[in-house]
């Protein structure tokens, strides 16, 4: 069942289509504010509130936009209130307020020497992305980690396709700098 | 093919999001341009490199936590719609019971001053029919018409009321006003537009629906002056002093018992001079109070007997109709959810709404049975003690000094027994000694004068 078929049956009344919702979206829901926030509480609130807005809007729910642009539409919302809230902190925090917690690798069974270099690049990453303006970043996450096109994240976040188009060049370009930049500083060599 | 470099195209090539022609010239110009290709390859490298964050998945209660966060929602979106939907219900309701209430409160002071007695009395007297209605418009039942007047369209709950209440008043039907009936004759079969005619509960619900011109209930009070029916709590404290407290204890019980009662509590001591005393709570049926008291008095001497009675034929009457009114909110309530399509939010709105409304029946009807148990079984407290100085204790003390004699006197005859032996020995050697000397003294006497 595609996602706009199991919202229509979710406003007629079937309370388990919920189940299904956030089997399919809490996670990527909760990745994209938590690479926004980079607070693991906010992150998980406000994918809370997205949920409870899902169920408290289900009727105003039309069809003729896709689910998940309507989803991540409200995640985005609730993140640019709290943003405004200054709730966020505005600049990168220093790398021993940092939470390890949040970073993994891909990479199975890495040596201890590859594990401190990765953990090391993975920061100035995070580092980098987390210095992008917001809307950059937020058009960058949206496409690298959630494969949403442009036009999606062209109505998430309410800017025309252009300027989504821009958002993420711009993102990509300031990234490869910063990131060319600091892990020249740490030594590793770097081919971007 | 582009004559300059495609750099700003490259992200959204990298994408896959351009269009066909685009996308066609942006690989025509990759095909010549190397400046080009190498920057597209160090984008899909950064790419790569981004993968490598990762983030943590949520936990596995948070799916929980939403839930139970929408059907909190859920629950207070009900609470609030159902005090919407009440507030139409329950004022109106409200206004009816405090209506009513002032009806049976300003009626009861016209019983109390023998208004309608002295009426009927009278009417009797002259053969005619007593006919309240005579006096419409005027003093207590005007007041009734003013404000029944204003809820008009809820006559017949009205008279459902009243007719709950029928052992203390008739309603009566008079034509007055022009009122939208529709829901009256729905509500019920009872209206009977016909003015001045007394009409009675069962004929109430016997006689069809005839809106006509619209009805309003004008309420006269008809309470007999004996007042039947009569809700009186009803009590009664014994003192008494008797003989014997234990056997007193055990006569009250059985007295209780006989008369198909109860005790409630009990309590039996003795003070600290051994008197006995106690106290017995007894809960005797209302129809056996005065024998109940008339036989608890002959178990002693009455020193004080106190009765006392509370009428809660009001209360009685105002908790039925307020139970009466819920237990109809409730019904249709419970009939508009039977047509609603039951999902589970809807089902835990449903119960959300009705348990309120379901607490103060059972509030209401626990209320109602204890006084219903308080007017059926009437309450004697019975305190009893023995006297200051009790026969009893008289006769004990009688006896301990009889004792006391006796062994006085066993003892001194044991003295004696054991004294008379040792005189009779001391009393023979005195003897002895006397008569030796008095041999022995002419004997040494002579002996001396012959020297």
């Amino acid at each position: 069942m595609t996602d706009e078929e199991l919202m229509l049956s979710y406003q007629e009344g079937n309370m388990l289509a919920m189940d299904e919702f956030l089997k399919r979206y809490k996670n990527p829901i909760y990745h994209f504010v938590l690479r926004l926030s980079w607070n693991h509480s906010e992150a998980e609130d406000i994918t809370q509130e997205v949920f409870l807005r899902l169920h408290q809007h289900r009727d105003e729910y039309r069809p003729i936009a896709k689910f998940s642009t309507w989803l991540f539409t409200i995640a985005h919302n609730l993140s640019v209130s709290r943003l405004r809230q200054k709730k966020w902190p505005i600049s990168w925090p220093r790398s021993n307020d940092e939470s390890e917690e949040l970073v993994e690798f891909e990479s199975p069974d890495p040596s201890p020497r590859e594990v401190t270099a990765n953990k090391e690049v993975s920061q100035k990453l995070k580092q980098c992305i987390q210095g992008l303006p917001f809307l950059q970043k937020e058009a960058l996450v949206l496409r690298e980690y959630e494969k949403l096109d442009y036009q999606a994240i062209s109505k998430i976040l309410n800017k025309p396709l252009s300027t989504v188009k821009n958002l993420i060049h711009r993102a990509r370009m300031n990234l490869k700098d910063k990131l060319i930049s600091s892990l020249e500083e740490i030594g590793g060599g770097s081919n971007v | 093919m582009f004559r300059s470099h495609v750099l700003k195209e490259l992200s959204a090539y990298l994408d896959n999001q351009l269009s066909g022609v685009m996308k066609e010239k942006v690989e025509k110009h990759l095909a010549d341009c190397a400046n080009c290709r190498e920057e597209l390859s160090r984008l899909k490298q950064l790419s790569e490199q981004l993968k490598a964050w990762q983030t943590p998945d949520l936990g596995d209660d948070f799916d929980a936590r939403v839930r139970h966060q929408i059907v909190l929602g859920e629950l207070e979106k009900g609470e609030v719609k159902m005090n919407k939907q009440l507030t139409s219900v329950w004022i109106p309701s409200s206004a009816l019971v405090a209506v009513l209430l002032v009806v049976i409160i300003a009626g009861q002071s016209y019983v109390k001053r023998g208004w309608e007695g002295r009426l009927r009395i009278a009417s009797d007297d002259l053969g005619e029919q007593f006919e309240p209605a005579k006096y419409a418009g005027k003093g207590l039942q005007g007041r009734v018409r003013n404000s029944v007047d204003h809820i008009g369209n809820n006559a017949d709950l009205i008279a459902q009321k009243l007719r709950f209440s029928g052992n203390q008043y008739q309603p009566y039907y008079a034509e007055s006003k022009k009122t939208d009936s529709e829901s009256v004759a729905n509500w019920s079969r009872s209206a009977d537009t016909t003015m001045n005619k007394p009409v009675s509960g069962a004929s109430l619900a016997e006689q069809p629906a005839d809106p006509g011109e619209g009805s309003v209930i004008v309420v006269y009070p008809v309470l007999p002056a004996t007042a039947q029916g009569e809700k009186v709590i009803r009590d009664a404290k014994i003192m008494l002093e008797v003989a014997d407290g234990k056997e007193a204890y055990n006569k009250a019980s059985a007295i209780c018992q006989e008369l198909g009662g109860y005790l409630s509590s009990s309590k039996f001591y003795k003070d600290q001079e051994g008197r006995e005393a106690g106290t017995i709570i007894m809960r005797i049926p209302k129809d056996k109070f005065g024998i109940a008291q008339e036989k608890l008095s002959t178990l002693g001497k009455v020193e004080d007997i106190t009765t006392d009675s509370k009428d809660v034929t009001q209360e009685y009457n105002s908790l039925k109709i307020q139970l009466d009114t819920v237990k109809v909110i409730y019904d249709k309530m419970l009939e508009a959810f039977k047509k609603r399509q039951v999902t589970i939010p809807d089902a835990i709105r449903q119960e959300s709404e009705l348990a309120p409304i379901r607490s103060k029946m059972e509030n209401l009807s626990n209320r109602i049975a204890q006084l219903d148990n308080s007017i059926s079984f009437t309450t004697i407290t019975l305190g009893f003690h023995e006297p200051k100085v009790s026969e009893k204790t008289l006769k004990e003390s009688g006896n301990i000094i009889k004792e006391s004699m006796i062994t006085a006197r066993i003892n001194s005859i044991k003295f004696l027994a054991g004294a008379i032996p040792t005189a009779i020995v001391t009393a023979m050697l005195v003897i002895i000694g006397l008569v030796v000397f008095l041999l022995v003294n002419p004997l040494i006497s002579r002996f001396f004068k012959k020297k």
